[in-house]
Parts: C-alpha cells; structure tokens; sequence
C-alpha cells in the first residue's frame, strides 16, 4: 500500500532519486514494524507472558510499569526496539543527506520579498532547556541549531521528516491534526463568526506551521500569529507559508513568557507541544494561553492521549518513545490530570471542555512508535471559553 | 559527503550488546541501500521500455548464454571472497591455532 504523497510546495527541499528511495525504504521500515512485529509483541504478550502473570499473581498487570515489568526483556520487544530506533536514525539521515546538500540555496530562497505574512525574530531569545538538552526524537541539531545565518535547515528536516514519521497518515500537507481541529472550533462555537469580524488567532509551538495554516481556510480573513522558539523553524515556516499562498505572522518568542497583550486573541491553540516541554513550561503555557485569550475567546490545546486512557499493555508500548527516541516529558506528561492543570491555570471548571478525537481517518497514522493501529490511538484536547 | 551530524542524547541498548545492536543498525543500512539499487534498476528498465528501447518482457526471458554465466559466477565469487573475508580469516587464524594469547606472547618477546 503506498502513502500519500507529500504536497509539493516550492521551499520543500529538493531530493535525488536515490535520497527518496531511501526515504520511501525507511517508511515501508515503520509500516512493517508496525503492521507485523508490534502485533508480534502483542501475541507474544496476551499467549504466554500475561497468562503467566495471571497465574502468579492471580491477575493480569494492571499498569504500563507492570507489563514492562515482564515485558522489558522478551527478545520480540528488545528485536523491535532496536530496529524501531534504527529506523528512526534511517530517517533523518534520508532527509538530513539532501537537506545539508541544499543547505545555502534553501536558506537563500526563503527570504521572500514583499511577503503576504510575516517574520519576527529574536535573536536574544534564551532557548529552554527542555528544547536545548537532548535533540528531541533524535533529529539532529533538534528545533534551534543554527548551522549558519539564514539557516533553515531544522524546518527542512522537520517538513519532510514528518511526513515520513507519520507514514504520509497526517495528509499531503501533515494539516490533518489542523484540519480537524480548526473544523471543530468552526463548529462548536459559531458565535466566534457571529459578527463577521476577522478574527485574531494565536498558535503556540508552531514548528513549520503544518497545523497553523489551516485555520486559514476555517477562518477566513482571520488574522493569523504563530510562535516557536526555533529560528530555523520560523525561517523555514515562514517561506512555506508563503509558498503555499496563506498570510501567518511568524514571531520567534517562548509560549511560556508571550509578548502579547492581555485579552488580545479570539482563539490560541497548540497542537502536540505540551509533551516537549516540562513540567513548569506547560503551567507557564496554560497561564499565558489564558492571558493573552480574549474574555469569550477559546483555548485550546491537542496533544496525544493520556496514559490512562490505554491498556496496560498499549501504555507499555506508548512508553518507549520516553528513553529510546529522546523524549524526556513524554512519559510525565502522559501521567498529568488534565482537570488539575486546566484549573491551577485558572480556568474555571464549567468553561472547561475536554475531547478525545480519533486521529486514525485512514488507519495509517502513528505518532508514538508502539501504539500502532487503528482506533486505539486518540488525540486528546483540552479546551476552555475564557 | 561529510559525515552526518548526529542526534545528542544516548543511543539505547536493546540486544545483548552495543554491537549486536550496532550491527542490527548496519544490516538496516544496508538493507536500505540495496532498496536504492533495487529502485534505480526498475527506473532504468521502465524508462528504457517507456522509449522502446528494451521491452520489459526482453529483460525478463534474457538467459545468459555460456560464456555469460561463466563471467557471473567469477563475479559472485570474487564478491563472495570479498564479503565473507572475515570468516575466511577466523578459519586460518583457527587452523593455526592463532589465539590473542600467542600473539601477545609475540608481543612480549618482540618487546623484551
């Protein structure tokens, strides 16, 4: 079965033959582990280790800690791992190979005259430690490193590594999770576009703005703000917004300390940030979301879902992206009670909403490297009306 | 080409050692290229029979005549002897008794 190919915007970066070959290799890679030894795992678990379990303890495991527990060191679980990390590397070195390549033109080129949207950089900007410290799911020089002035490359990585990560599950443009969510702002809350006044709309940890442009189309004549830490990223998402023809004010700042106004935003939203920050960033987030919100103006926040909504055994599965693809929040965040934090944020708990989406349209798209099929993976929103 | 630049963090360790899993990742790498080759092949025979040049059909009932397969099997072999060197070598060093002990004690008389 073949993927969905990538939408062909003009600041994506160029590749020969054999570098998409390769990257088409590393995509069929994470489809076959997915399809055929994850459920391998799965067999190996429910047939022999979890009936052995049940007999000495009575019980099946009852947490994800429990299953990794007798699950750590199956030869299947430990054969995956390595060739699930493997893959991984695979990956951004297939994108990463043709980027480098590409490097100074592309850089060139995404400095547009006379742009629709806009850019805003802030080169004394402090990137936080939760981006600085390791390079998050292993893609080298992460979100921030800047190889060279006008470097775009981390956005180039991220654009193509993506859509091959999600198997091309996240659409042509890797807007599905956009898409959904813009579409379900647009109908759940239609006096946003009662006035007929465009709109203000802010989106946090933008990345290369793949869930930013659709708002665009939900919104139309909205006036679009979007912000990340990485310069790289901006730069990148900058031109590939303008390639692709939607007007986005780009700004380089820190969604924990915004440089907004207070009630200044119809809508802000973010979309899987949350797991790649840490435990003060996402309060500090959920503060200044609230903030910057116009009163009656929605937040919201979409990331992937919590532990407790798997099985023991999925939850196990889930927690291999924590250690072994350099996800350091991935598991404390997947423990945090939304309830709590909306509140210590200052949402008042009758505004608040919470939402489980199905992210699987077309049973391709898998975001964490275990959780792999259809149906059991959801994206998880948290929501408030200011 | 320059070496990649790597991801910072820890490599993890999921097989018995660093380089059972080292060698997992290169079997990968290379099974990854061989797709590559693979790929540029079925261009090349697709683009030749897309410009009649040579019809797929042609390539695929193509049996190579004597002297033909004579020049393959040299080739398979030499790229066996190639590929396999380093069992061929474990099996002399075994023949001739060559242990890490005789060669240190080399060592310490060249030494000495």
């Amino acid at each position: 079965m073949i993927m969905e190919t990538q939408f062909a915007h003009a600041a994506l970066p160029p590749a020969s033959a054999d570098d998409l070959a390769r990257q088409a290799f590393v995509q069929s890679l994470k489809l076959h582990l997915a399809r055929k030894v994850v459920p391998d795992i799965q067999t190996v678990y429910e047939r022999r280790v979890e009936p052995a379990f049940i007999k000495a303890h009575g019980r099946p495991p009852a947490t994800p800690h429990e299953v990794k527990g007798v699950m750590d060191d199956e030869y299947q679980y430990r054969l995956w791992g390595s060739l699930y990390r493997t893959a991984q590397e695979l990956l951004w070195n297939s994108v990463l190979e043709p980027v480098s390549r590409n490097a100074e033109a592309m850089a060139a080129s995404a400095h547009i005259e006379n742009p629709i949207g806009s850019l805003t950089l802030d080169p004394a900007l402090e990137i936080p430690r939760y981006v600085s410290a390791v390079d998050i799911h292993c893609m080298p020089g992460g979100y921030q490193t800047e190889r060279f002035e006008g470097d775009v490359t981390a956005g180039a990585l991220y654009d193509r590594g993506v859509h091959i990560y999600g198997m091309g599950g996240l659409g042509a443009r890797s807007d599905r999770m956009g898409q959904i969510i813009s579409r379900f702002l647009a109908t759940r809350f239609p006096a946003l576009q009662a006035e007929g006044r465009p709109l203000r709309i802010l989106d946090l940890g933008c990345s290369v703005g793949h869930s930013t442009l659709p708002y665009a189309e939900a919104f139309p004549g909205a006036e679009i703000h979007a912000i990340d830490v990485g310069a790289p990223m901006l730069r990148y998402a900058h031109a590939r917004a303008e390639a692709m023809g939607v007007p986005v004010h780009f700004h380089q700042m820190n969604a924990e300390a915004l440089a907004f106004p207070d009630d200044h935003f119809d809508i802000v939203v973010s979309h899987i940030l949350f797991h790649e920050t840490s435990n003060r960033a996402i309060r500090n987030i959920l503060k200044e979301s609230r903030r910057v919100a116009k009163p009656g103006g929605i937040v919201i926040h979409v990331e992937m879902c919590f532990l407790a909504s798997l099985t023991p055994f999925n939850g196990f599965m889930m927690l291999f992206d924590g250690p072994n693809n350099n996800e350091p929040f991935w598991e404390t965040y997947r423990k945090m009670d939304p309830h709590e934090l909306m509140a210590s944020a200052g949402f008042a708990p009758d505004r608040t909403f919470f939402q489980q989406f199905s992210r699987a349209y077309d049973g391709q798209t898998v975001f964490s490297a275990g959780v792999a099929d259809a149906g059991r993976g959801t994206w998880q929103l948290l929501g408030a009306v200011k | 080409m320059t070496a990649l630049p790597r991801a910072r963090g820890t490599r993890p360790v999921f097989l018995q050692s660093e380089q059972l899993d080292d060698l997992l990742a290169m079997v990968m790498a290379l099974t990854q290229e061989v797709a590559v080759l693979r790929e540029r092949c079925d261009t090349s025979e697709r683009l030749l029979a897309e410009k009649g040049v040579l019809p797929l059909a042609e390539i695929e009932a193509y049996r190579a005549d004597h002297a033909a397969e004579e020049a393959r099997e040299q080739w398979r072999q030499d790229y066996l002897d190639r590929v396999l060197y380093a069992v061929r070598a474990r099996a002399e060093q075994q023949a001739e008794d060559a242990t890490m002990a005789r060669y240190e004690q080399v060592i310490t008389e060249i030494g000495a």
